[in-house]
């Protein structure tokens, strides 16, 4: 009832969009008018960001060597760590969704790793891994990992008994049964755990650069501003964003991609 | 020329509560021969969808034996089927009609094999231009009908139906019951078919079993000496199909824990189709 009023997608897309852009022309304005050197306009900042990234020219395949050492590590160590937080996050939850003495001896134990927030175990995985970007994956995957695994358990657990049941007298194997029917089953629950961990990734990602680094999104952000260069520090900032935005399109394309039945499904039963 | 199919001898099946043992089935023996419609009908309650799960393999029963085809069968047996009553459980909302049908062939039968084996299974139900859709897009009686589907085209020896028209309305329920009967008749399959419906029961059966409230005995085995084909207005108003219900209604009537007659009730002796079963 509540959705029926103003809009159709295509309307709030276009509403969204608008409502950017006038936020941007204000900030345009107020920095215009303002010049202080902390808040350089916008426009400076997307210009600082293309002379930083962007600017090798076509034959040189756009990117700047700036780029492959500011921004490719940052993306090299995010798509690592969440990919690990994914694949032992589902693991786990399907283990623990399945094996009912696994979790109650376990369970606990999570519950209490879940609640240490990521950052704080960034000294000890100083210490514990040294510099390199094992530490860095290392915390991003620490991270990143919770919301796959207990999403991926209580999703599991959901899985209707019916259809564990058609998949017995179906005859089917463990391994058919899991790849088949419960991974399926329990596909939109998870995808929405890896949401989750993807954006606590990113977190992690610039918390671990701004120690110890070399290089990075982090790194690059810590750097500019130690050296008063707002401008590109700015530039940091929004491609953080940009990085955000861009995992979330990605992220929604696979959704639609692998769970287009399950948004059909939602609409027609609920 | 009979020859039977599926055998199952003192079928006891006790669940553990806080209170106690709970004893749902009581030494329930009967045999289902090869090409038979067999029905079990009882009163609410009275461990039917028990006694399934324990021959489709998905229960272990406490003691006693289950053979199929001259073998005892512990787990799930080849050569099986089963639709459930619940439909939407059944089937795999994220797999297409197509893909559901063909779910239980995976592994087992070439891909060209499976092809042919679910576009024809479709055909027998009514269904093949539905394959590329989703089972959540048909109405139930098409889901339904979608599960049965599935269950031809694992060409069983036996198919297992648990009140697979409970939750249909009348029209597609007499749709359905034909249905089944042209595809036993197209596929001579042999059909054990638990319902709680006494008149479904006799329109569609060779032979109807009735059975006690819990701890749950075989009450009666009625044969139904209908002519076949069945047909949804002139069978229901054959005098044998009136007299059949009215006597298996009786059964089901006075069913009691353990038997049909309660201590010191007199037990009768004469009865058209019915062989009591009981001491």
């Amino acid at each position: 009832m509540r959705r029926m009023k103003l809009t159709s997608p295509g309307v709030r897309a276009a509403l969204g969009w608008a409502v950017a852009v006038v936020l941007i022309l204000a900030w345009q304005l107020a920095a215009v008018t303002g010049e202080s050197l902390f808040f350089p306009p916008p426009t400076e900042i997307l210009a600082a960001g293309y002379q930083l990234w962007f600017s090798a020219g076509l034959e040189n395949g756009v990117l700047t060597d700036a780029f492959h050492v500011d921004v490719v590590p940052s993306l090299e160590r995010l798509v690592i760590g969440v990919l690990i937080a994914v694949a032992v996050g589902v693991s786990l939850g399907v283990l623990l969704g399945r094996v009912r003495v696994v979790a109650q001896f376990v369970e606990p134990l999570l519950h209490f790793m879940r609640a240490l927030p990521g950052p704080v175990l960034l000294p000890m995985a100083l210490v514990l891994l040294g510099t390199g970007n094992e530490m860095r994956i290392a915390l991003i995957t620490f991270g990143a990992i919770w919301p796959v695994l207990f999403n991926t358990y209580s999703a599991v657990r959901q899985v209707p008994e019916s259809y564990l049941d058609t998949a017995t007298v179906s005859r089917r194997t463990s391994a058919s049964t899991l790849f088949r029917v419960i991974l399926p089953s329990a596909s939109a629950g998870i995808f929405a755990g890896i949401r989750t961990a993807t954006g606590l990734g990113i977190i992690l990602l610039v918390a671990s650069e701004l120690v110890a680094s070399s290089d990075g999104i982090g790194f690059g952000l810590m750097q500019s501003q130690r050296s008063f260069q707002f401008l590109e520090m700015w530039a940091f900032i929004v491609a953080l964003s940009i990085l955000g935005y861009i995992t979330t399109l990605l992220l929604s394309a696979l959704e639609r991609l692998f769970l287009r039945w399950h948004h059909l499904y939602k609409a027609v039963v609920a | 020329m009979t020859e039977a199919l599926l055998v199952v001898d003192g079928l006891r099946h006790v669940y553990q509560t806080e209170e106690g043992e709970h004893v749902v089935l009581d030494g329930l023996s009967l045999t289902v021969n090869r090409g038979e419609f067999v029905s079990i009908v009882g009163p609410s309650g009275c461990g039917k969808t028990t006694l399934l799960r324990a021959l489709s393999g998905l229960l272990k029963p406490t003691s006693g034996t289950v053979s199929l085809a001259g073998e005892a069968i512990n787990g799930v047996p080849k050569g099986l089927a089963m639709v459930f009553q619940d439909y939407r459980g059944s089937l795999f909302p994220w797999r297409k009609v197509g893909a559901n049908v063909e779910f239980p062939l995976l592994g087992r039968v070439g891909a060209e094999e499976r092809r042919n084996r679910v576009r024809e299974s479709l055909e027998a139900v009514g269904l093949e231009n539905f394959a590329g859709r989703y089972p959540w897009q048909l109405s139930g009686g098409m889901q339904q009908r979608v599960a049965i589907a599935r269950a031809i085209a694992m060409r069983p020896q036996l198919m297992l139906m648990d009140e697979p028209f409970a939750s249909v309305d009348a029209q597609t329920r007499s749709d359905l019951e034909d249905l089944v009967l042209r595809v036993r008749e197209l596929y001579d399959m042999t059909i054990l078919f638990v319902t709680h419906d006494v008149d479904e029961s006799v329109y569609l059966s060779d032979r109807v079993l009735s059975l006690s409230k819990s701890p749950t005995v075989l009450t009666a085995d009625t044969a139904v000496p209908l002519p076949v084909p069945r047909d949804q207005i002139r069978s229901r108003e054959n005098p044998v199909f009136v007299s059949t219900r009215s006597e298996i209604a009786q059964l089901i009537r006075r069913a009691k824990p353990a038997g049909l007659y309660g201590p010191g009730e007199a037990i009768p002796t004469t009865s058209n189709f019915a062989v009591p079963v009981l001491r």
